[in-house]
């Protein structure tokens, strides 16, 4: 990437915007490193991680050319073929013929294939090919190639299929500018048509006669055709990873292999809160410190009020929480970088299946972690359409990141913290696991009611390539992290402080004498009196329910929230201490009520339009929200009544 | 007399298919072959729309596979061409497999 790379944001699809750019299509087998190109080649930052199926929709991208041309490049999802079993497959067959409205077919095609494995991936040559674009095709990986004692003669390879090939390393930058040259060549329409091309060596056998043939026989006879390409063109076949072997032997281990992936969840949860505490424990003495060294130089107006107690105390309680987020991204990310994400959803497919789901599904649901919305996506990746109906039903029951602060702050304030295997693992980190799996049951469960009833079917079976083991470079690592901060900061820079501010106001009336009234009396106890009959069964005051209705923005609003009202409230003693005011707020049973709550409910309306969007429909969404609310009521009841 | 002359040809037929159906030997099985042995996969008994995803990746009659790790529950990883691919026992038992001669072992 280079250096000025931004975040990915699609370009505009508006013709204006592109009129008389060439568009150029990236294709390739899953995992190939097609949006590692495109990076490359954009400046930007789309999702990569070392597992198949990680783009799941098209993603547009201006790549400037030495020559100063320009290319409009679109990322597609990875295919095996053109057969569009998948949601995502179909984005990208409808890409390339053309099928979406707005959008002209690609003026080219960038096959980038994985040059390691380059006879199975040529399979996508023939489909490819019969396109009739022109075509450029990248042998990427090429170090990986090079190391494990492969080799192919590209020349000769080029000869063969009749097309443009380079060597690359897409990671690395080697081979661009070939691939840049041949954009520029096609921003002056200066690449001929196939048709128009001389005749390549090996003809692919007519449309015709192949539609004739059982499906075995059309891809033994291109297979054997593969074969023969690549000894013409000297492929030498790599040997298997080294590395990859030995990892597989311990961490694909029948026994070893399910106790390191229960291990691995483990040190995680700690890491959260032992990793993370010394950080927080700063930035909570920077910005505690910083109110109240503003407070004391301003007078005592409105707007000190507003500032310090409203926007400091609420958006400084949530970006305290920055550092367990990172820490969580840090894992998940290395988790996908290396390779291991794919061993998991192996692992865990058994459990998946006695409850209907494949393990497939297990990857939409892990990155359910992270956040619900790409994991809605993610779940494009999943043949059986009731299987990944009930995926994406199922998805926000993972504690996403936005739950975390919450559950931090609340098992700070009431679980006193205690060793219970060694220095390794406390009973906060076992409270956190314990939510997390609450959630994860929760998903199974429902998924099980699910496939036994709405959406009952056989299921698709499972199939899952496993990619090398490779180790995640520090630049990825880093830029996912930065990336992750500036989200975060974006949410608690624009949602969290607009509605810290709405809040403040809502203190601040009805006015008595001229003066803000006591927050008992204000509107916004009003608000919460309205909601209090519903949730103090759960053993929540009106604080509380204020906070759950401001979740509906985005779940740690909740503290940003409480932090408001309770720094307004605590003014007089200049208390930001949360967690203490908590204390004395909820009591133990309430607590954990709160935290079954959050570990239950649908407060996410992102979630709910994206579900929109995947499902055609309100009717998905509306179930779901209903769904879960219930189940949150009274899984808080019971929590309450029981502590 | 063209009729009979049709059944027997039938008759012919059918019994050629069901020699083509039932070798001589039972099939050996994916799900049988001991991990690292390399055998030759001859036959997919999936009906097509199940068979294809299989066949994109590489796993087609004429290759050869090799088991290279089994969960607990049995579901292999295969090695095929230089993939790693998954997938549960109850596919790998549809999977006919040859063993290769001694000599190319
Ligand atoms: N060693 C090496 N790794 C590469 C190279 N190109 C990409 N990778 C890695 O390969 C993995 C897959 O890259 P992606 O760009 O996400 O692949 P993709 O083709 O977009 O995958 P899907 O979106 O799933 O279809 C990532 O871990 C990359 O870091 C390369 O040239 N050499
Ligand atoms: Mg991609």
């Amino acid at each position: 990437m280079p250096p000025g790379g931004r975040p990915a944001r699609a370009v505009e699809k508006d013709s204006a915007d592109r009129a008389g750019i060439a568009l150029v299509a990236l294709v390739g087998p899953p995992n190939a490193g097609k949006s590692t190109l495109f990076n490359q080649l954009t400046g930007l930052r789309q999702k990569v991680a070392n597992y198949p199926g990680v783009t799941v929709e098209k993603h547009f991208g201006r790549a400037r050319l030495p020559d100063n041309t320009e290319v409009t490049l679109v990322d597609l999802p990875g295919v095996n073929g053109f057969s569009a079993r998948t949601l995502d497959e179909q984005v990208t067959r409808d890409v390339l013929e053309g099928r979406i409205e707005g959008l002209p077919v690609p003026d080219a095609l960038v096959l980038i294939v994985d040059s390691t494995r380059l006879e199975s991936q040529l399979m996508l040559v023939d489909p490819v090919l019969a396109l009739n674009m022109p075509t450029l095709l990248v042998l990427n990986m090429s170090d990986e190639l090079a190391q494990r004692g492969g080799s192919v003669d590209e020349v000769e390879l080029a000869a063969q299929l009749g097309v443009e090939v380079v060597r690359a390393n897409a990671r690395a930058g080697v081979g661009i500018e070939e691939v840049q040259r041949f954009l520029s060549r096609v921003a002056h329409g200066a690449v001929l048509k196939r048709a128009e091309r001389p005749e390549r060596k090996f003809a692919a056998p007519s449309e015709a006669r192949r539609i004739e043939l059982p499906v075995v026989d059309v891809f033994v006879t291109r297979r054997g055709r593969m074969k023969v390409i690549g000894q013409q063109a000297r492929f030498r076949q790599p040997l298997p990873s080294r590395m990859t072997e030995r990892l597989d032997s311990v961490l694909l281990h029948r026994w070893l292999g399910p106790i390191l992936f229960l291990l691995i969840g483990a040190l995680v949860f700690q890491a959260i809160f032992a990793w993370a505490a010394p950080f927080m424990d700063a930035i909570e003495y920077v910005i505690a410190g910083s109110g109240e060294w503003l407070r004391a130089r301003m007078s005592d107006t409105w707007f000190r009020s507003l500032l310090i107690d409203g926007v400091w105390a609420g958006v400084g309680s949530v970006i305290i929480f920055l550092p367990q987020i990172l820490i969580l991204f840090l894992f998940l990310g290395m988790l996908e970088d290396s390779g291991y994400m794919a061993r998991a959803a192996f692992i865990a497919d058994r459990m998946m299946f006695r409850v209907g789901l494949q393990g497939r599904a297990f990857l939409p649901l892990l990155s359910g972690y992270a956040c619900a919305v790409p994991a809605i996506l993610a779940a494009r990746t999943i043949e059986d359409e009731r299987d990944r109906l009930a995926t994406i039903f199922v998805v926000p029951f993972m504690t996403c990141s936005a739950r975390l602060p919450v559950y931090a702050l609340l098992i700070a304030a009431f679980i006193p913290e205690r060793a219970l295997l060694g220095p390794f693992f406390g009973t906060r980190a076992a409270t956190l696991l314990g939510l997390y799996a609450l959630g994860a049951l929760a998903a199974i469960g429902t998924a099980f009611l699910l496939k036994g009833t709405l959406l009952r079917g056989k299921g698709a079976p499972f199939l899952m390539e496993l990619p090398p083991y490779r180790i995640p470079t520090l630049r990825s690592v880093a830029l996912r992290l930065y990336d992750r901060s500036r989200i975060f900061l974006r949410r608690v820079g624009r949602i969290i402080f607009a509605v810290t501010v709405i809040l403040w106001a809502l203190t601040q009336f009805p006015r008595i004498g001229g003066q803000a009234p006591p927050v008992d009396d204000s509107a916004l106890a009003a608000i919460g009196h309205v909601i209090e009959p519903a949730i103090a069964p759960l053993g929540f005051d009106w604080r509380i329910g204020v906070g759950l209705v401001s979740s509906l923005a985005a779940r740690e609003v909740i503290i940003g929230t409480l932090g408001t009202i309770y720094g307004i409230e605590g003014a007089d003693e200049g208390s930001m201490e949360m967690q203490e005011t908590l204390q004395g707020a909820l009591t133990f049973g309430g607590a954990i009520a709160l935290l079954v709550f959050f570990a239950f409910a649908l407060q996410c309306t992102s979630t709910v339009a994206v579900m929109r969007r995947e499902t055609g429909g309100w009717k998905w969404p509306a179930l779901q929200f209903s769904y879960m609310l219930v189940l949150a009521w009274v899984g808080a009841y019971i929590a309450n009544a029981v502590f | 007399m063209i009729a009979r002359v049709r059944a027997a040809r039938n008759r012919r037929k059918l019994r050629a298919a069901l020699r083509r159906a039932q070798p001589a030997h039972p099939d050996l099985r994916l799900a049988e072959i001991p991990l690292r042995e390399v055998v030759e996969l001859v036959r997919i008994d999936l009906p097509a729309d199940e068979m294809e995803p299989l066949l994109e990746l590489g796993l087609l009659p004429g290759c050869r596979v090799c088991p290279v790790q089994r969960s607990l529950f049995g579901d292999p990883v295969l090695m095929v061409d230089g993939s790693l691919i998954a997938l549960r026992r109850e596919m790998a038992s549809c999977l006919c497999v040859r063993r290769m001669e001694p000599a190319t072992n």
